[in-house]
């Protein structure tokens, strides 16, 4: 409690001194630190509220003996007042202050001056003519049906005369003006004028704090941007754009951690990343992102998830983009060959399922033979293979399923698939290995009754490296058998929270891919989402014990 | 009913005594009531918003007050430095009923410290306030905002003390509209009354430019239904007020000779050119008056000009200035005038040498305007 009020003393004094140095904000150096100050300026003032609300005037200037030139320079500051809910604290503070029966001229004096104050917030008629004008009080109108018009027609006003070429207008100048000012929806026109303006020049005019102001708002939903403003926003400043992509991964990974892919999906399309995302530049900004996101978490279930349900939605978005300028495809994909780009975009749902499998195969082929080309080329082109595959996982789901519903004619080339899906280099020593274990798990289809110890037998392996191949191909058979469906919570509950927790966000990709591509799986879907519904209340249970 | 009735003509007495130097003798219970009030009535206009029977009823009985005499005997010179009793209170004020009464106290010097004090305390969050007085400070807040704002953002648009500001022109023709419509809904004619009482009252170049701007405002996108819920934050936009929200404002002004007088005779040209391109009957009436202006004029010998008269008169520079800009906008209103020039021109003889009819010099200067524009065209010397 001392160290508070230790705290907020010596903040007093260098906001009393900010105060002091910033006047009115008229200079543009003055402008400049505002700005930069004035988060931590509200914060401060909340305390400042927070502990003379329980005050009355002298205990007041007791404690703060100079809080009326504090209030009072700020009160003149027009960057302060225009800034977020500095002015509601402020007004807090001096309706503290006011004295409900002044006993001495001191007392009668600070009324007069808190009234006087007041008044120059709120209120027009102090101001003399020049701002309200004569014809609006003659009109009878106060500061309640003037402001909003005002602000509104000078919103209008600028950003009409922004987006004319000839106009000298100081754009510099008025993003900076703009700061403090950025949640108000009166000015929302204003920013869309200054934010899509393309002017001659090759640096960038507009202050990056107004930039990054922006986005920050935009981040936290306070303002509703157009497409086509942020998409100007995140071309101009990369920062922002990179702020963007991050925010959204912690999004999806760390606060909704349990989120299916469909509100995934929802998360995904609202940020609009996937829109801005049709301009190259920004798919790749957005794609490294996602890149050392992977490397950093060795490739996790939920990063796949997300990189794959962010690719279906940019894709839909690339598709839908039918007038404007279309990039090719080349372009997002720089590094990898474009047969394997076309034949990975096609939609599994625009092919008739018996034709999966033929597609899988060419699938297959293509890797194959750029995999095999590998001593040619160098290592880091079989990861972009690898990544870019990644980016369409779906397809490696299907290849699991359709290996375990035992319609594939050449299951190896599946396997393969599969196999290069987890571990895109060290073929041939997989290769067999991956092979003895499918034949494995094949075995169970006839073995009953079914016993978890026989799952456990199948991924005990001696071979870590095709461990998560052979869960994901076991989880199929789980949901895909008659047998396995009986035994599958068991055994889930055996395992690792780790494994249990890939393996949950394995059901939900495929239960989210059953419902897009609309595939009749009346036991297994209904199965899946059973299992995901108690066993995510049991690992939120064991979380909390 | 009644008693809504009666507690609205309480509230309209109470915001208008809040502005005068009667408010010294309220204490905490007349603020805390009569923000009750307003509270009260806020709700009100939020549920009758929609034009039905409760909100003509409302608004009839706002008319009636206003026509009635002032309780207070109208002093209108009170000791404190606050203006006449504030706006006659309209079905629309009633929505921000609470921020009217609380300005008005708040610039009432002789509001007592107690009554004020009573007042502050609720502004603050955890005053002793009931759930629904919650808001009162945020929106007064918001206002402070919204001032601010416009405070930084003004002085972008570059206009000097000098020239005049065309947002807060602009802004003042909206709330002109805006008025006038509520004068006409609370009485058919009321309008005329404004404009009259706003013509006496201010200074002539400030009043003919925002007339002008109202004229001059864009047309709503459509009528509005009943069912449309009109704006929460304005009340008053433009596309609110239907599609003809300047035909009483310009039924006056054609009504009027001395303010259309001085609007053809102080109006900056192009601006006039513009408003008569706007509204045809306007156009009619500024080329009778030119027309009829013209006649004072006579050709002085010595000076090799024309004179008018009446030296507070039409001049011929102003003459010349209205047709060339009427002549430049774009038809009708280039092909009316011209029209106009050469009936009086044939009317008038049809004389070729300048100095003996004012319309034949007036079409010269056309004809040379146009040769100029031709000439340098290229030279891309038009303005």
């Amino acid at each position: 409690m001392a160290q508070d009020t230790l705290d907020t003393s010596l903040n007093f004094e260098f906001w009393l001194n900010k105060a002091v140095a910033w006047g009115q904000a008229t200079t543009l150096e003055s402008q400049q630190d505002v700005c930069l100050h004035l988060p931590q300026l509200q914060k401060f003032l909340q305390q400042i509220y927070e502990t003379l609300k329980h005050m009355d005037f002298h205990t007041a200037i007791q404690r703060f003996p100079l809080i009326g030139q504090l209030l009072g320079r700020l009160c003149w500051n027009p960057f302060v007042i225009g800034y977020d809910e500095n002015q509601k604290i402020l007004m807090w503070c001096l309706c503290c202050l006011y004295c409900s029966e002044p006993w001495n001229t001191i007392e009668l004096e600070v009324n007069i001056w808190i009234r006087s104050l007041l008044c120059h917030l709120l209120s027009s008629s102090k101001l003399g003519l020049n701002e309200v004008g004569t014809v609006s009080q003659a009109l009878g109108y106060t500061s309640p049906d003037y402001y909003p018009k005002l602000l509104k027609n000078v919103s209008t006003l600028l950003s009409i005369k922004i987006s004319i070429v000839k106009h000298r207008i100081n754009r510099k100048a008025m993003s900076l003006l703009c700061i403090p000012l950025l949640t108000l929806p009166d000015i929302l026109p204003l920013l869309e004028a200054l934010l899509t303006y393309q002017g001659d020049e090759s640096k960038e005019i507009l202050c990056s704090e107004f930039l990054e102001g922006v986005n920050e708002s935009f981040l936290q939903k306070k303002i509703a941007l157009s497409e086509s403003a942020v998409l100007s926003l995140w071309l101009r400043h990369l920062p922002s754009l990179e702020k963007a992509t991050l925010h959204l991964f912690e999004n999806l990974i760390s606060r909704h951690r349990n989120a299916s892919p469909e509100e995934m999906e929802c998360f995904i399309k609202d940020s609009l990343l996937p829109q801005a995302a049709c301009h190259p530049s920004i798919f790749r900004i957005v794609d490294e992102i996602f890149w050392n996101a992977l490397l950093e978490t060795n490739g996790t279930s939920e990063v796949l998830t997300v990189i794959q349900v962010f690719t279906r939605c940019f894709v839909q978005a690339f598709q839908k983009n039918n007038d404007q300028l279309k990039f090719p495809l080349k372009s997002y994909f720089p590094y990898t060959s474009p047969s394997l780009i076309m034949v990975l975009l096609q939609n599994p749902k625009d092919l008739p399922r018996g034709l999966w499998c033929q597609h899988l195969n060419h699938i297959s082929e293509i890797l194959k033979k750029i995999v095999e080309d590998q001593s040619t080329q160098s290592c880091r082109s079989l990861f972009e293979h690898w990544f870019l595959f990644i980016h369409f996982g779906e397809w490696a789901d299907i290849a699991a399923e359709e290996l375990l519903m035992l319609r594939a004619e050449s299951p190896a080339t599946l396997l393969w698939l599969l196999a290069f899906y987890y571990n895109p280099h060290d073929q041939n020593q997989q290769r067999t290995q991956t092979m003895v274990a499918h034949g494995h798990i094949m075995k169970l289809f006839g073995r009953t009754p079914l016993s978890v110890k026989d799952l456990q037998d199948v991924t005990d392996t001696r071979h870590p490296r095709i461990q998560r191949l052979i869960r994901h191909l076991l989880l199929n058979f789980l949901l895909l058998s008659p047998d396995g469906y009986k035994i599958a919570q068991e055994f889930i509950i055996t395992q690792t929270d780790e494994i249990a927790s890939e393996l949950l966000n394995l059901i939900a990709r495929i239960t989210y891919r059953w419902n897009r591509l609309g595939v009749e799986t009346q036991r297994p879907a209904k199965l899946a989402k059973d299992l995901l519904q108690e066993l995510q209340c049991y690992t939120m249970k064991s979380e909390f014990l | 009913m009644e008693v809504l009735l009666e507690q609205l003509e309480r509230f309209a007495e109470v915001l208008a005594v809040s502005r005068t130097r009667h408010a010294s003798s309220w204490g905490r219970v007349a603020v805390r009531r009569s923000l009750c009030w307003a509270r009260y009535l806020r709700h009100v206009h939020g549920r009758f918003r929609l034009r039905g029977p409760v909100r003509a009823a409302l608004e009839g009985r706002l008319r009636r007050l206003r026509l009635r005499p002032a309780p207070l005997g109208g002093d209108a010179a009170p000791a404190a430095p606050c203006p006449e009793s504030g706006p006659p209170l309209s079905f629309e004020g009633l929505g921000c009923g609470e921020q009217l009464l609380a300005l008005g106290l708040l610039e009432n010097a002789s509001l007592p410290s107690p009554a004020l004090h009573e007042l502050l305390q609720r502004l603050r969050p955890e005053g002793p306030a009931e759930p629904s007085e919650e808001g009162l400070g945020n929106r007064l807040a918001e206002l402070a905002r919204r001032r601010a704002a416009s405070q930084l953002l003004r002085p972008l648009l570059g206009s000097g003390p000098a020239q005049p500001d065309p947002v807060l022109r602009r802004t003042e023709a909206e709330l002109l509209l805006l008025r006038l419509r509520q004068e006409a809904e609370a009485e058919p004619g009321a309008e005329a009354l404004l404009l009259d009482r706003l013509w006496q009252q201010l200074p002539q170049p400030r009043w003919l430019a925002v007339v002008a701007e109202a004229l001059l405002l864009p047309p709503a996108p459509g009528p509005r239904g009943a069912a449309c819920a009109p704006d929460e934050d304005d009340p008053g936009s433009p596309s609110d007020l239907g599609p003809a929200p300047a035909a009483p404002l310009l039924a006056w002004l054609l009504s009027r000779p001395a303010p259309l007088a001085a609007l053809c005779r102080l109006l900056p040209a192009p601006l006039l050119a513009s408003l008569a391109g706007r509204h045809a009957d306007l156009a009619e009436a500024c080329l009778d008056l030119l027309w009829d202006w013209a006649g004072h004029l006579h050709f002085d010998l010595t000076k090799g000009a024309w004179v008018g008269s009446d030296p507070e008169g039409l001049t011929w520079e102003r003459l010349r200035d209205c047709f060339r800009c009427f002549c430049q906008a774009p038809a009708p209103l280039s092909l009316q005038a011209r029209i106009a020039l050469d009936s009086c021109r044939a009317r008038d003889g049809g004389f070729e040498a300048p100095g003996l009819s004012v319309w034949t010099d007036l079409e010269r200067e056309e004809r040379s305007d146009d040769f100029s524009k031709i000439t340098y065209l290229g030279l891309n010397l038009r303005f």
